[in-house]
């Protein structure tokens, strides 16, 4: 019925749209019941996926518009059209704040970023709301066919880089931090390639449906790093160390030391965040067993090992909690691997309460 | 004669040979001394080392910081004692770097290697921190900068941890046992980023007046323009606290540290200093 009062194009925008809101509505639904160490970062990513479905639905809306089976004024198909650039902008903003958020992981940089881009982003809002009414980026002639300017493309090169920057900044992070060994790349080029590719060379507004596929691979992704979180703890569990050693056999993980703190097994929870607030942020820390948590770490000296080992101890003596904590460096001539067979093993007894 | 163990409480009964610097480093964890008195309890002669490296598995080395004695009864005397007690502390290697012509001497004739070379150290002056200034230009710092009195013990805690475990300890292999209040906190700055500490540049002020640059690092997103921030922030904090005649020490002790010194100080140099090491396996 649809594709005979629709041209092809409307039918395949409303049918990508469409697809587009199920695969973000799912994604929605699947992440909310993850239960990630940081709320904040899957709030962020929640509102992202809103952003995208509302401009999955505008697409739907325009292009029932453009097909005239909704009708319009001049100045509604003005208002329609500037809403869905400004859901862009919303987008383009809230993935600079997801790509930092999950870099960082730092509210404080967050906000000096924010606050270098807010010009920009100040600007390019300010050009939408006075196409309203001049139609000097993009304007609907008397049959409502809408008409993009040279401006129009200089405005969208400059979004386009608000999406790309922060990709280019993840590839050279990448080289620098394991914390964001999970955090992979591809997703995003395949976002791109549909926006960029399809968007600009076809007659098909398709852009939210390669949004939300570039969305759901993020989400598999957080999925796959999730496989390595003790539930109880939000620690790294034993699968991560498994993964670790393999790292360290490959010599692409340089293991210089090792800590032990064993704790009672109940209320593990609590525990487990007064030892995490005395962690640097180097540790990465693996609930070994029930009661043990074991961290990995490049450091060389015996010193900070040390100062971790008496803060952990006076935190949890303070709340009343028992704990021992071991420490040991791997030697000179010992590889990582053999150092952490040597370390594990002597974790693995029950006595091994001397430092 | 009799050799003694200088601590910092008896290390001023020796100051003819150890200037009041010296004598307040001795207070430090890896400082260790030796001290010689003849019969009348009077000093004739010491040696005053650091430990480096000791608390790693690396090879643990010993820098000397001063040797000076009366005669060569002394001088045989105290390296007899340094050998033996590096041993102890199964030191693999031996060093020194000295403008003091008579200590290289007795260095080279107890086995260590000799060289001219240029000091580490650099010199500079209060001109020269006004210069930074200019390159520099702030005129209103960023919240998150500020004086190291404005951070608290624990915050300068959990950062000394951070730092060491990602291996920066600039110039202080005893940073982990160093009190914040060992620097001079109005003009040492640091970088607070989420309520943490993510830069620094410490200070410290030796009793002669002189400030020593002991630690300059941030980490985090923003790690490089913090670090521009902390060099004006401290710059405009020594310009406007101390007398003109202010001498600050840099010693460039890595490839960063020189190219910075180069790039802002280029006028100025090492002196001339002797240096050597001697193997101790």
């Amino acid at each position: 019925m649809m594709s005979s009062i629709m041209s092809d194009v409307g039918y395949v925008t409303i049918y990508a749209n469409g697809v587009a809101i199920m695969l973000l509505l799912g994604i929605l639904v699947l992440s909310s019941k993850l239960r990630l160490n940081d709320e904040n970062e899957k709030r962020i990513f929640s509102s992202l996926l809103v952003i995208a479905l509302g401009m999955a639905v505008f697409y739907i809306i325009i292009s029932l518009r453009d097909e005239g089976i909704i009708p319009c004024s001049h100045m509604g198909a003005m208002l329609i059209e500037s809403a869905e650039e400004f859901l862009l902008i919303a987008l383009m903003v809230q993935w600079v704040i997801y790509m930092d958020y999950r870099m960082y992981h730092s509210p404080g940089h967050l906000k000096r970023n924010l606050n270098r881009i807010i010009v920009p982003v100040a600007l390019i809002c300010l050009c939408f709301i006075i196409n309203i009414f001049t139609g000097f980026m993009f304007y609907f002639d008397e049959n409502l066919v809408y008409t993009e300017t040279a401006l129009y493309y200089v405005v969208d090169i400059i979004r386009l880089l608000f999406f790309i920057i922060p990709i280019v900044m993840l590839a050279r992070r990448k080289k620098v931090d394991e914390n964001i060994r999970f955090f992979t790349i591809r997703p995003f080029f395949v976002s791109i390639l549909f926006y960029v590719g399809i968007y600009y060379i076809t007659p098909y507004s398709v852009a939210a449906l390669g949004i939300s596929i570039g969305f759901a691979l993020i989400y598999v992704d957080v999925v796959n790093a999730y496989r390595y979180q003790d539930t109880q703890t939000g620690f790294f569990n034993r699968n991560y160390l498994l993964y670790l050693k393999d790292l360290i056999r490959d010599d692409e993980y340089e293991l210089n030391s090792a800590m032990l703190f064993t704790v009672p097994g109940d209320d593990i929870e609590n525990t487990s965040k007064l030892i995490h607030a005395q962690l640097p942020d180097d540790c990465e820390p693996i609930r070994y067993a029930g009661d043990k948590i074991l961290t990995l770490a490049h450091v060389k000296d015996r010193s900070p090992l040390h100062m971790v080992s008496e803060d952990v101890e006076m935190s949890l003596t303070e709340a009343g909690i028992p704990v021992a904590v071991a420490y040991d460096l791997r030697k000179k001539k010992e590889t990582g691997s053999d150092f952490l067979e040597r370390f594990l093993k002597k974790a693995d007894g029950d006595n091994y309460v001397n430092r | 004669m009799e050799i003694i163990t200088l601590t910092d409480e008896n290390i001023a009964d020796f100051s003819a040979y150890v200037d009041e610097d010296m004598q307040d480093e001795m207070s430090r964890i890896f400082y260790r001394g030796i001290g010689a008195i003849d019969d009348s309890d009077t000093p004739v002669g010491v040696l005053i080392y650091e430990l480096k490296d000791c608390e790693s598995e690396e090879d643990t080395k010993s820098r000397i910081r001063v040797f000076k004695c009366e005669n060569e009864d002394v001088k045989r005397l105290l390296m007899k004692e340094y050998a033996e007690s590096i041993e102890e502390e199964e030191v693999a290697r031996s060093f020194y770097e000295t403008e003091d012509e008579h200590m290289s001497r007795d260095l080279r004739e107890n086995g260590f290697s000799l060289e001219v070379s240029e000091a580490l150290d650099v010199v500079i002056t209060i001109e020269d921190i006004k210069g930074i200034s200019k390159l520099i230009r702030v005129k209103k710092f960023p919240p998150h900068i500020m004086s190291l009195s404005e951070a608290s013990v624990t915050q300068y805690r959990a950062f000394v941890k951070n730092c060491l475990f990602k291996g920066r300890r600039g110039l202080l292999d005893d940073l982990a046992y160093l009190p914040m209040n060992w620097f001079e906190k109005d003009i040492s700055s640091c970088a607070v980023t989420d309520d943490k500490i993510d830069g620094v540049l410490l200070v410290k002020k030796a009793p002669s007046g002189m400030l020593f640059a002991l630690l300059f690092t941030a980490f985090g997103p923003d790690y490089k323009t913090n670090l521009g921030l902390l060099m004006a922030y401290t710059a405009q904090n020594i310009i406007e606290k101390y007398p003109e005649d202010t001498r600050v020490v840099i010693r460039r002790h890595n490839a960063m540290v020189k190219n910075l010194t180069d790039k802002f100080f280029a006028q100025r140099k090492g002196s001339d200093v002797f240096s050597g090491n001697r193997s101790e396996a």
